[in-house]
């Protein structure tokens, strides 16, 4: 059930930012909103259900992308690595930490990119161009990012609920 | 010395002679005067509020219903209002799109080689990368390597394909690389992508003759597009006297931003269609 609701939003997710936000013209460069759900799956759910799942969107966004496969599913491994750590040491659940969080990963994921394209020797972006971007990209977080941190701590909220409620009618099956 | 019964009966005659006198004075005056006026004026503003209240309440009663009906005839207005703007947008949409067609179905039969019409359902994930999906996959003929133009010019190239879609890498993504010349002079060189809205005209021998507004063409030497097809305009040309290739921008002939509709070559052969300078 759990994988099914994750591939739902995930592919909600893709289409919104591969179909819908590119016709706005108004949006520009808005950051991958895959990122703020392998932080959710990170931060707030265990390794052995998020992990496959992670791996299992970096793999669908390296499909769709013009970009040397593995990239997305290196930034998101690393991101949820890296989350994952983080957590043990800072409190997840702040909205204030979360919307951090994502700009730190907003900020990785391109400095990612832009590693991989200097490796390629393919060239192209000037710095201005690259920094105007993910400026671009931060800001756009800085707006939707309360709200997503907002959405993350309710559904947190929501399967911890779900979870205790599994936990105590097994406990009461067994009493009986 | 009178007795209670007769004492009744003369004042019974009293009071409905006086009542007779009162009436026949009253009736001889005009109306309006005297404490007629008096229990007007102390009855007025009650009748005034009362009828003032009961013609607040039938207004409200009355309007409420009128508005009722006003309002939902309102909202029925205003749904026939919203289906005809949309109608209209629907309207204006296919007429734009008919014309892009129709740019495409007079560009198609231009081409070498068959070629079908794909949509284009969605854009790389990347700021970094130029690539887009379309709807077009190997069961409608659609395979690696094939060429993708419009009526403006080149767009790019398909890069994978699976049944139903294709991923098309655009000139302008920086893994993009087409052999190109410049139509005025025939001037050689390779169009390179930068991953912004730009391609450069690489290796242009420092002697060739390559000025600002030339049209740079494929040249049908990279075996992936037809020859004569417009890629660009120069817009730049940088050379430092002791550099061995001229530094050469170009504007893609195709406006990428606005992209909807692409023709894929299926079977390119790599002659010339006829090129016009006007197409953008």
């Amino acid at each position: 059930m759990s994988y099914f609701i994750y591939i739902v939003s995930s592919l909600c997710l893709v289409t919104l930012q591969t179909a819908l936000i590119p016709r706005l013209g108004f949006v520009g460069h808005f950051f991958d909103l895959l990122l703020p759900w392998v932080i959710y799956l990170a931060a707030f759910r265990p390794v052995h259900e998020a992990l496959p799942f992670v791996m299992f969107m970096g793999a669908l966004m390296d499909n769709l992308s013009g970009g040397p496969f593995g990239l997305y599913l290196t930034s998101y491994v690393w991101l949820y690595i890296a989350v994952r750590l983080a957590a043990t040491v800072v409190r997840a659940e702040n909205a204030m930490v979360l919307v951090l969080v994502i700009i730190a990963a907003v900020a990785s994921q391109n400095g990612l990119f832009f590693m991989v394209i200097g490796m390629s020797g393919a060239g192209g972006h000037t710095t201005g161009e690259m920094i105007r971007v993910v400026s671009e990209q931060i800001g756009w977080v800085l707006l939707t990012g309360p709200l997503i941190a907002l959405g993350m701590r309710q559904a947190k909220r929501l399967t911890s609920r779900r979870a205790r409620k599994v936990l105590e009618s097994r406990a009461a099956t067994q009493a009986e | 010395m009178f007795s209670k019964k007769t004492v009744l009966i003369l004042v019974g005659i009293l009071l409905v002679t006086v009542n007779v006198i009162l009436l026949a004075i009253t009736t001889r005056r005009p109306p309006g005067t005297g404490i007629g006026r008096v229990m007007i004026a102390f009855a007025a503003p009650f009748q005034g509020l009362a009828t003032r209240t009961a013609n607040a309440v039938e207004g409200v009663w009355r309007d409420y219903f009128f508005l009722v009906s006003v309002s939902q005839q309102n909202q029925a207005l205003k749904q026939q209002l919203a289906q005809a703007v949309q109608g209209n947008v629907q309207r204006h949409e296919l007429e734009l799109e008919n014309n892009r067609l129709r740019e495409l179905l007079g560009f198609k039969r231009s081409l070498p080689g068959p070629a079908i019409a794909a949509q284009i359902i969605g854009k790389d994930p990347s700021a970094w990368f130029k690539t887009v999906i379309i709807d077009k996959g190997q069961a409608d003929g659609v395979q690696r390597g094939l060429p993708a133009v419009t009526f403006h010019g080149v767009v790019g190239q398909i890069v994978e394909s699976s049944s139903h879609q294709s991923r098309l890498l655009l000139i302008i993504d920086r893994n993009s690389a087409a052999d190109a010349l410049v139509q005025r002079t025939r001037a050689r060189g390779i169009v390179k992508g930068t991953s912004r809205d730009e391609c450069y005209l690489d290796y242009v021998m420092h002697e060739d003759d390559v000025r600002v507004g030339d049209l740079v063409v494929s040249s049908g030497f990279d075996g992936v597009f037809p020859k004569g097809l417009l890629m660009g305009t120069v817009t730049t040309v940088d050379f430092q006297g002791s550099d061995f290739f001229k530094e050469v921008r170009i504007t893609p002939a195709v406006d990428f931003e606005r992209l909807e509709e692409v023709l894929i070559i299926l079977k390119p052969q790599l002659s010339a269609p006829r090129v016009s300078s006007d197409r953008r």
